[in-house]
């Protein structure tokens, strides 16, 4: 929590300096890691745009703080735990959706599964060009263009369940994929 | 209804933005039930994040519109006063940065960091990509690097040994240029060129002497004071900081033309100089007959002559440091010819600690090394590799080699790799990135990842198709990593632990794994080896330093 904790204190002069630069370039970087980890916490369930950019805000503000060379996803994420609890806490009942204990398990996992996963994004791309056409272009029906499932199912008249079902499973072959690059990275 | 299937039921109607507080209370106890399912459910959210932005390449796009817009008119309510206070403090920040105050700074600071995210996002991306999945770029290089000895150029600016149009300034040693035409220049330092083209050079200042071959007739020096067209010669040209240049033709005839000297009423097309003759041009004089001294112009034999010298100093330096009693492993590749090195695999010359360290050659062509006379393995090919077996086990080991890395793939490629990587052995690499990588096994991947150790990119250091020496220290008591360079630290870490390293089976050059899922990526090492070093101590920077000099 020592990050949290930091991110309450007042801004110091010496924050104006260079460490910001090379942060603005680990906050690109996080992204969409930081994204992903917003929607677990809260179940996909609201928007996370504006809360992602909230946690930008203060990683931004707190460059200062962040030592080059550590781990910023470790440093990154903590923030953003904060920012889900903050925001939690301003819901009413009838809106949240997991209980606050459990977020925090979540968070540990979601910053622990991929610590040191710097690398992901071209792991991935590795991954996917390896895919059989018809999983790439589903994945492109999904992500590229954005089809909801119903609508992937109508058009290749297939039933939401299987498409869902699908993606699921390919996910996970990505996902295995992934870590075996990275596990083998070392 | 099957655990497995509500879960996934359940995770994708999240994914989807779907989720009933209903069906999320039902998540969250399955997934309290079984740790499984909530791995399962943050891997999922991160890749989806992930893919998102990847296939759909918007997502940093969105995010600046959304922080300059962030600026805009405030809304009411408890999520926008947070918002307020954000930009407060932004605004706070730059305010301090300009003394001044104001929405103004604060609006700026918020589109600072808009921009600073785009411009980020657009340097980087084609740097994450993986170099084997770039489209062929067409070659550019007009030149290659033949030989050099002892070669210091201006700040370290070390060409690659293909050379592109562009300026060489090599302050001392000397440089052998083999332009893709078949015409050669031999340089000694302190000389500064432009390579223009296939069959223009500029001579800024300096000494070169060029060779040009039938067929290559037409290549042009200039200097400041003349341009020089060779009709199939060979000749020598110095270029001085008074804008005095000299001409002697060695052999055969070129042709001279003064630059900017007035009217060149007495030959406008120039001068044709023949075999033994010289002049120099100046801007005070014209061009003019004069007498010529070959003595301190580059020559092949000059160059032959300093690299004999120091191929014979390392010799020397190989035989004394053979000697070393904290030597486990030394490999220089010198015994016999090809068939040896094969059948009857590599001789370890450390043998001072007698230790029975086994090595066989499978495949690798025996190339030239730093020097010709010197032999090199290459691992060019995938079946290429050194094996080998090291007994023991080390509190601290030096790893160091003399490598020539020709292509960087975007895939790790081997230095020295054990078979396994279980606990506290050590894969010996470069990295996908590019750069020098230390990683140490631990017993699960996770903990492995904290046990890396990577330095800045090699290239960035010393060009592709170039010699470099690479060494890495390792060090259990006070759990450091170094990384070296061409002598000079580049990089260090601390480890969260440490223990003495094992090797075991292992591998130079290749890596022989237990091939479970079949997708590792190839990982021979596309360049040459002629050199390899495993010692029991972590050298001193010092003595890292020496090693480099005495085989550079």
């Amino acid at each position: 929590m020592n990050n949290v904790e930091k991110a309450k204190q007042p801004l110091n002069d010496d924050e104006l300096n260079d460490p910001q630069s090379e942060v603005v370039g680990l906050i690109a970087k996080h992204q969409s890691r930081l994204r992903g980890f917003l929607r677990s916490l809260l179940a996909g369930n609201d928007d996370v745009d504006d809360l992602l950019q909230e946690v930008n805000m203060v990683l931004w503000k707190k460059a200062g703080d962040f030592e080059i060379g550590t781990d910023f996803w470790a440093w990154s994420s903590q923030v953003a735990r904060y920012k889900v609890l903050e925001r939690m806490r301003s819901y009413s009942r009838d809106r949240l959706v997991f209980d606050e204990s459990f977020v925090l398990e979540l968070a540990d996992a979601a910053t622990e599964r991929s610590i040191g996963f710097d690398d992901e994004r071209s792991a991935l791309r590795g991954c996917l060009e390896r895919l059989p056409t018809a999983q790439r272009t589903l994945l492109e029906m999904r992500y590229t263009q954005g089809m909801s499932v119903v609508r992937i199912a109508d058009e290749m008249s297939r039933p939401a369940g299987s498409i869902r079902q699908t993606l699921y499973r390919i996910r996970g072959l990505l996902l295995q994929c992934i870590e075996s690059k990275m596990g083998t990275q070392v | 209804m099957d655990r497995r299937k509500e879960f996934e039921r359940l995770l994708q109607s999240a994914l989807s933005g779907s989720l009933s507080r209903q069906d999320a209370l039902r998540a969250q106890e399955l997934m309290r039930a079984d740790r499984e399912f909530l791995e399962e459910w943050v891997d999922h959210f991160r890749l989806d994040s992930i893919l998102q932005e990847e296939l759909d390449g918007a997502a940093i796009v969105d995010l600046v519109d959304l922080v300059s817009s962030s600026g805009g008119p405030g809304e009411v309510g408890l999520r926008e006063r947070r918002g307020e206070d954000v930009r407060g403090g932004l605004a706070r920040q730059a305010a301090r940065a300009s003394q001044t105050s104001g929405l103004k700074w604060a609006l700026a600071g918020v589109c600072v960091l808009a921009a600073g995210l785009l411009l980020m996002f657009v340097w980087q991306s084609p740097r994450t990509r993986p170099v084997t999945k770039q489209l062929p770029v067409p070659d550019e290089t007009i030149a290659m690097i033949a030989q050099t000895s002892g070669d210091v150029w201006r700040e370290d600016n070390v060409p690659p040994m293909k050379l592109p149009p562009g300026r060489l300034q090599l302050d001392s040693g000397f440089a052998e240029i083999r332009v893709y035409n078949g015409v050669t220049l031999f340089l000694e330092g302190p000389v500064d060129l432009d390579l223009l083209s296939l069959d223009r050079a500029h001579l800024r200042e300096g000494k070169l002497r060029a060779s040009v071959p039938d067929g290559a007739e037409g290549f042009s020096v200039t200097t400041d004071s003349v341009r020089l067209v060779d009709r199939g010669t060979e000749f020598a040209i110095s270029s001085a900081a008074d804008g005095v240049s000299k001409i002697h033709v060695i052999d055969g005839l070129v042709d001279v033309f003064p630059k900017d000297v007035g009217n060149t009423s007495d030959n406008e097309f120039g001068k044709s100089l023949v075999e033994g003759e010289s002049v120099e041009v100046g801007p005070t004089f014209g061009l003019r007959e004069a007498s010529f001294d070959l003595f301190g112009f580059p020559s092949a034999s000059a160059i032959d002559e300093s690299v004999s010298a120091r191929y014979r100093r390392w010799q020397q330096w190989s035989e004394e440091f053979s000697r070393r009693s904290d030597l486990v492993v030394y490999f220089n590749f010198e015994e016999g010819d090809k068939q040896l090195l094969s059948r009857q695999g590599v001789t370890n010359l450390a043998t001072v600690q007698g230790l029975e360290v086994k090595a066989t050659v499978v495949g690798c062509e025996v190339v030239p090394g730093r020097w010709p006379q010197k032999q090199a393995l290459g691992f060019y090919n995938t079946t290429d590799r050194i094996r080998v077996r090291v007994p023991g086990r080390y509190p601290q080991l030096t790893f160091a080699c003399w490598v020539r890395v020709d292509e960087l793939r975007g895939v790790n490629q081997a230095l020295l790799l054990t078979d396994v990587f279980d606990s506290w052995r050590p894969h010996w690499q470069i990295a996908r990135q590019g750069d020098l990588k230390l990683g140490i096994g631990q017993s699960s991947v996770k903990l492995s990842r904290q046990m890396q150790t990577g330095s800045t990119p090699l290239v960035s250091l010393s060009p592709l198709g170039r010699w470099t020496h690479l060494a890495t220290t390792y060090d259990s008591q006070s759990k450091t990593v170094r990384h070296f360079v061409n002598g000079t630290q580049t990089a260090w870490n601390r480890l969260p632990r440490a223990e003495p390293l094992r090797i075991g089976a292992a591998e130079i050059g290749n890596w022989l794994r237990p091939r479970k899922t079949g997708d590792e990526p190839i990982r021979n090492l596309d360049g040459r080896i002629d050199e390899f070093v495993l010692l029991s101590t972590a050298l001193h920077p010092e003595e890292i330093q020496e090693i480099f000099e005495a085989g550079r």
